[in-house]
């Protein structure tokens, strides 16, 4: 078996567990729903018009839902990861997610459409992370930690930006929106606010796709970048912005849901090694079935949902310490 | 005609003394250019500035007919490869990885290696009998096969000059003696080769042009025989120093006077 063999299997068998989970997690809710069920409703959906609509206009936007922000906060973070040659960064480590939860807030305080959501919501994290690598780059030192230090600074301001606009908002109308984009949840997602935050998704995507490999020698550092010919400052631009709009793109319709970005890229690596021209599509999938899982725990383990964020973090947390003892990240 | 022609050249960081002042030299297909100096005297920098990394403050850098200065990043990569000085490779890539990644110059932007680079990477792999390291993550190689690895990555970008930040510096007696036995046959093909090091006996031992940094910034270059004398020497290290032919060797050799 050639090197390359062996790299297709783990994406077969990450797709086919995809697969399999997508099943489950149609078949499972407070109504349980048999896979022959499920074959009927979505070829004969007027034979049973309330299984059907429970599929249908619940549960596969939502199952769309978590497939596609688990896969874009797992490739995002996978190419900030590369970019800044920083195993430790994410976008919520570096401020962006925070960032664009404050641009989508104001959005929603001043009652604009999802297009102008999305628009704020990308700005906030552009501007987000432009702050975070500023301060990094102030502070005249080397290493890893640095951009992790300057991330927090940044979302503790964005934070703090929220704070406010929350202290603002209209108890009533406006702030249940806002808590909920702090909460993460994909409660509420429906095939058009899936569709709106496509075209920013996929620009996003194909951008990252397209760059995948000169991913791989940005992580090698600035130098080696240089040297073998690419124009670093250009190129990284485009790749930062690619990696805003995918979790400006989450963040618009899920919130924030936090450890996805850090944490699966480490675990992707893990199985079909550094290089992006196959650590980030991998990425993607391993972020699609975490999220999909941790959505179906959501919905399905109590009687009310259970907040995104605690079940990523409660994951997320020790899966993190382990792979910084195991992979000995040098700070 | 010179493949790299460097006349004028000045470099200093804001308001110090010139590094070096108004320096030139040029390098022909298959000569072998050594550059010696003691620490911090601007080797390194010489090196960035005719990368293009470091814009010198004047002076020109000529790549065949063309300033550096108008060449993109890519066009720069296809004529020059870099091995820059003690590298820590902070990366579990595999070995193969690595090396494929410096075909970039030849690939668009958007293109991923063909065929035809892997199999580039795997005859040069073989040629160092490395080719079981192929698959191996470079986190997991000794620090002399990582210096070899990056050697090999920089034959892998085939450019006409080969610019090399002390090569030698962490290698053992054996691997160092790959390296000069390795850059004697490269520049036999061709390349041209620049690099700086610590020990004059490696010029000799290149028999290579030489470039010493005199004191003020000046930089003396031409052939070893005429430049590598015991004064110079002296002025160019601040210590007194032995030149001993070696006859067996038909080379000199300087060493400390302790």
């Amino acid at each position: 078996m050639t090197s390359k063999q062996r790299l297709n299997c783990p994406f077969l068998v990450g797709l086919i567990i995809l697969a399999i989970l997508a099943v489950i997690a149609l078949a499972s809710g407070r109504i349980m729903i048999s896979p022959v069920e499920i074959l009927t409703a979505f070829l004969h959906p007027g034979d049973d018009p309330a299984i059907s609509n429970i599929l249908i206009t619940i549960r596969l936007p939502r199952i769309l839902g978590a497939i596609i922000i688990g896969a874009a906060l797992a490739a995002s973070g996978c190419a900030f990861q590369s970019i800044f040659h920083n195993p430790l960064v994410s976008p919520d480590i570096l401020g962006v997610s925070y960032g664009a939860a404050v641009g989508a807030a104001f959005a929603i305080l001043a009652s604009f459409s999802i297009w102008a959501t999305q628009f704020f919501a990308f700005t906030g994290g552009v501007i987000a992370v432009l702050l975070t690598i500023a301060i990094a780059s102030f502070i005249k030192q080397r290493g890893t930690l640095i951009l992790v230090l300057a991330g927090i600074v940044v979302s503790g301001f964005m934070q703090a930006g929220i704070g406010l606009l929350k202290y603002i908002a209209d108890p009533d109308s406006q702030l249940p929106s806002i808590v909920y984009w702090q909460l993460g949840s994909l409660a509420k997602i429906d095939f058009t606010s899936l569709l709106a935050v496509m075209p920013m998704l996929i620009s996003g995507a194909v951008i990252l796709t397209l760059l995948r490999w000169h991913l791989t020698i940005l992580s090698l550092g600035d130098q080696v970048a240089n040297t073998e010919g690419i124009n670093v400052k250009q190129e990284r631009l485009l790749l930062v912005l690619a990696g805003t709009l995918l979790t400006a793109g989450a963040v618009c319709i899920s919130g924030n849901i936090g450890w996805i970005g850090l944490v699966i890229p480490h675990i992707a690596r893990s199985i079909v090694g550094d290089d992006n021209r196959y650590a980030l599509p991998f990425s993607a999938i391993c972020g699609a079935i975490f999220l999909l899982f941790v959505d179906t725990l959501a919905r399905t383990l109590s009687a009310g949902e259970i907040p995104l964020s605690i079940l990523t973090g409660f994951i997320g947390a020790p899966l993190f310490v382990y792979i910084l003892l195991k992979k000995q990240v040098r700070l | 005609m010179a493949l790299l022609t460097v006349k004028e050249l000045s470099f200093a960081y804001p308001r110090q003394e010139p590094v070096f002042n108004k320096i030139g030299f040029s390098v022909q297909p298959g000569e072998i250019l050594a550059l010696l100096g003691p620490n911090g005297v601007g080797k390194s920098t010489l090196l960035r500035c005719l990368l293009g990394l470091t814009p010198a403050i004047s002076g020109s850098i000529s790549l065949a007919d063309q300033q550096i200065k108008q060449l993109t990043r890519r066009q720069i990569a296809q004529q020059i490869a870099y091995v820059p000085q003690d590298y820590q490779v902070n990366s579990n890539l595999t070995v193969s990885d690595f090396l494929i990644t410096a075909r970039a110059p030849y690939l668009g932007p958007f293109q991923v290696p063909r065929e035809k680079d892997q199999q580039l990477v795997e005859t040069l792999l073989k040629r160092f009998n490395l080719d079981q390291l192929k698959d191996h993550p470079l986190s997991s190689l000794s620090g002399g096969q990582q210096q070899l690895v990056t050697i090999i990555k920089a034959l892998v970008q085939e450019p006409q000059i080969l610019i090399l930040d002390e090569p030698m510096a962490a290698l053992d007696l054996n691997r160092q003696q790959v390296v000069l036995t390795l850059l004697k046959s490269l520049a036999t093909t061709g390349m041209a080769i620049i690099l700086t090091t610590h020990l004059p006996d490696h010029v000799f031992m290149l028999d290579s042009t030489v470039g010493l940094f005199m004191p003020g910034g000046k930089l003396l270059v031409g052939n070893s025989e005429q430049l590598m004398t015991k004064e110079n020497l002296e002025t160019v290290y601040q210590t007194p120093l032995s030149l001993t032919y070696l006859p067996e060797l038909h080379r000199y050799t300087c060493q400390l006077i302790i």
